[in-house]
This record gives structure tokens, sequence and C-alpha cells, in this order.
């Protein structure tokens, strides 16, 4: 198959993930300037901004840096993930450093991201059993939960639910010192990363707390502007992006690992979303395919990545524009999940 | 030993100095009649296992493997069959 001319009507079978990712290779290449410079730009704006959200007294402003800070959260917490797929800089022990730093805001101790999200999202992306994240229920599984359970699953899939499902699916049950159940297992470095995001959140509530004293403003206002509105935010932008990027109508989910590898999983389990601005404010994550394809790749590359992408397998790549409209249409379609035939179900 | 052998115990190296597998991994002799109880892999060990040679093959490779083989040799030797392509 020739790479070079993915238009040649020669070209008459799908490209596969290892000559997909020999013709990325050359995007796979961290810059460790460019990692610090971003990591030290977007810690600073973050830091700014939560300072104007606890101690500026226009409520308009307070409200703007409050949201912001939350924005500036995702984009740390962004930087920490290419860190953690150790595609931040060539260094390894240097990510492993440099994520945990990025990852402090967002409150996510590195080692649990690194098992759920390297190992069982990426390694088996939309496999039930493998992959934890916005898993569907079968009907059936769905009818035998208690009633409590099933108004929390209506909720989490109501369109106005994704922060909920982070906080308590993803970051309470599986990052912040899961049960070993929960994990598959236990590790001391799970423990330590837990105890780094406390201790960060005391010094950040701390931080709040002298901001408020010394500007002469309300500790609890600091504290909601401060913290805990910017993390609303930040928890309903990480459950909204990682449900539209593998929910929707033409996704599948699979529960059989042979037929889930048969299926192409490297580009069928995802979608590119097309949405320039929050594509640009959310350092590329939009591009998913490509970051799906190959991990490695650091995110001020994941554009020229994916169009290269696009034109070698534009087949396979399925790309969506993101609206208002297609959030709520899939919403709307996507609440269940019928595994023996492979399409997404509503409530009976 | 392989290629694909000398690239999955770079990748147990790094899974070590992690702290996702055990660390005296690290720097120890992994060798391949080792089992993976020997090399104290448990079952987050074995996930990270499976996706490094899920990853390094470009290949699914299903739970059985490391079931139906004995050593990480063994274990490494069945993924790079199934990466091979069929004639």
């Amino acid at each position: 198959m020739n790479l070079a001319a993915p238009h040649s009507a020669s070209v008459d079978r799908a490209p596969t993930r290892r000559e997909l990712r020999a013709a990325l290779a050359p995007l796979a290449s961290p810059s460790t300037a460019v990692a610090l410079t971003w990591l030290t730009l977007d810690a600073a704006v973050g830091l700014a901004l939560t300072a104007v959200a606890a101690t500026a007294v226009p409520w308009g402003w307070k409200l703007l840096a409050s949201l912001a800070a939350g924005l500036w959260i995702a984009r740390l917490f962004i930087i920490g993930h290419d860190a953690c797929h150790q595609a931040l800089t060539a260094h390894r022990r240097l990510n492993r450093v440099l994520g945990r730093i990025a990852f402090l805001p967002s409150l996510t101790p590195y080692s649990l991201w690194e098992l759920g999200h390297n190992q069982a999202h990426h390694g088996f992306t939309n496999l039930r059993g493998r992959d934890g994240v916005w898993v569907p229920l079968s009907p059936q599984e769905f009818a035998a939960l208690p009633t409590h359970r099933r108004w929390l699953e209506r909720v989490y899939r109501s369109g106005w639910g994704p922060g909920l499902y982070y906080a308590i699916e993803l970051w309470w049950k599986k990052l912040y010192f899961p049960r070993p159940d929960q994990v598959g297992g236990r590790r001391a470095v799970f423990a330590q990363d837990g105890a780094l995001v406390t201790a960060f959140a005391a010094l950040w509530l701390g931080g709040l707390w002298a901001a408020a004293a010394w500007s002469g403003s309300s500790a609890a206002e600091a504290v909601l502007f401060g913290l805990a509105l910017p993390m609303l935010v930040w928890k309903n932008l990480m459950g909204f992006v990682i449900y539209v990027h593998h929910t929707e109508p033409d996704v599948a989910w699979y529960d059989d690992g042979a037929a889930w590898a048969a299926s192409m999983p490297y580009l069928g389990t995802t979608l590119h979303l097309q949405a320039p601005v929050l594509d640009l404010l959310l350092h590329r994550i939009l591009q998913h395919p490509a970051h799906h394809l190959d991990m490695t790749i650091p995110f001020y590359r994941l554009k020229a990545a994916q169009q290269r992408l696009q034109a070698l397998a534009p087949r396979q790549v399925q790309v969506r524009r993101l609206s208002w409209n297609h959030y709520w249409q899939v919403v709307r379609q996507c609440k269940l999940y019928d595994y023996g035939n492979r399409r997404w179900l509503g409530y009976a | 030993m392989s290629d694909l052998f000398d690239s999955i115990v770079s990748r147990i190296r790094e899974d070590a100095a992690a702290g996702l597998l055990p660390g005296h991994l690290q720097t120890a002799s992994i060798e391949p009649g080792m089992t993976l109880a020997e090399l104290g892999v448990d079952s987050l060990g074995r996930l990270a296992l499976l996706t490094a040679l899920m990853d390094l093959t470009d290949q699914y490779i299903p739970d059985t493997a490391f079931t139906e083989a004995q050593t990480l040799g063994a274990i490494v030797d069945q993924a790079a069959a199934m990466a091979r392509p069929s004639s």
C-alpha cells in the first residue's frame, strides 16, 4: 500500500494501525522547550485567574475569572495527559514530574490516571469489561438496577450529567483513593499520588483563605469562586469531552474482544469533532482519532497529525461538526446499548 | 532473545519505574523462562503487560495468552505469532 498517495485508485483496503502510525511517526517528536513554555504559561494564567476569582470585588469579574479558571484547569490537565502518555518531552522521568504538577489543579492522581486511561481506555477503547469510560448498560442491566441507580444513570445521560458522571464514576471511584477492587489492585504509588493531590487541595484552600483575608473579602466566596466553581467547570468539561468522543449512534461498543479487534478500533471507536474554538482552548484534544492512533504525538502537533490521518484513511475516520444540535441528538439516541446487535437504544 | 522480548523487558522496566509493576523489575534480570509469578506480576501487572504487548505488536491479544503460556518468553512468542501476517 502506498501511503504517500492515499487517494490512489490502488488503495482498496483500510490502512493498518501500524501503517498509519508509521506515516504519523515524524509528528511524534516532543519538544521540552515547547512543553515547559506551555506549562509555565498556563500555570501562570490559571493562578492569576484563581486570584482574581477569589479577591475581585465586582461580581462579574469574579464569575468570569472563576469560569475561565475551570477552563485553565482543563488546559493544564491536557498538558499532564500528554506527559502521562510520554508525549510531552522526550524524558520519561521529567514527564512523570511535569505530569504530576500539571495534574494538581484538577486533583488527578497521576498513576491512577495512567492505569485507567493509558492502559484500560486507550488499550481497549469501547470494549466493555476493559475500558471503564462511559460504558453503556444493556437494557437488561439497566432494568436490574435499583431505582436510585437507574435514576442516577438517567441523570448521567440526560445531557446535563457529564460533570456528575466524571466526578462520581471516574474521579471518586477510580482516581481518588479508590478501593483496590475498583482498579484491579493496590500500589503504593496510588496512595502517594492521592496524598499529593490532597495536599495540593489543602494548599489551595489555605491560599484562598489567605487571599480572602488579605483582600478583605469573604472566605466562603473565595472558596466558591476560587475552587468550587472552577472545579465544577472542569469536571463538566472533562465529562463532556470524553462522552462526545466515544458516544454516538455510529460509534459501536463491544463485549467481545475478537470482534472489537476486527473492527479497526483504533479509528472506529472515536470521532473527530470539529469545533475550532473549543479545540484551540483545549489544546487540540478534539483531534481525537490522531491521539488515539498514536498517543505519543504531542498536543501541539495533533492538528497536523489529524489532517494527515484523514488524508490517509478518509473512509475510516469519522468526522462530525460539534454543535448544540449534534450533542442533543446524541444524548437523545444513546442511552442504553444492545451489544448483540451493536446499536444504541433509548430508554423503553 | 527476540526484539519483541527486548522491547517488552524495556516496557516492564518503565512500568516498574512508574510504580505500576514491582520496583525490583527496574534492574532485576528478566529472562524468557521466568513465570509471571516469579516476576511478581499480579492482575494489574498482567494488564500492563497485555497493553504493552498489544501496543508493540499493533495486535489484539486475548487474555488467554496469559493462561495458555506459562513463561514471559512463551507469552511474547505467542504475541509475536499473533502479530505475524498470515500467509
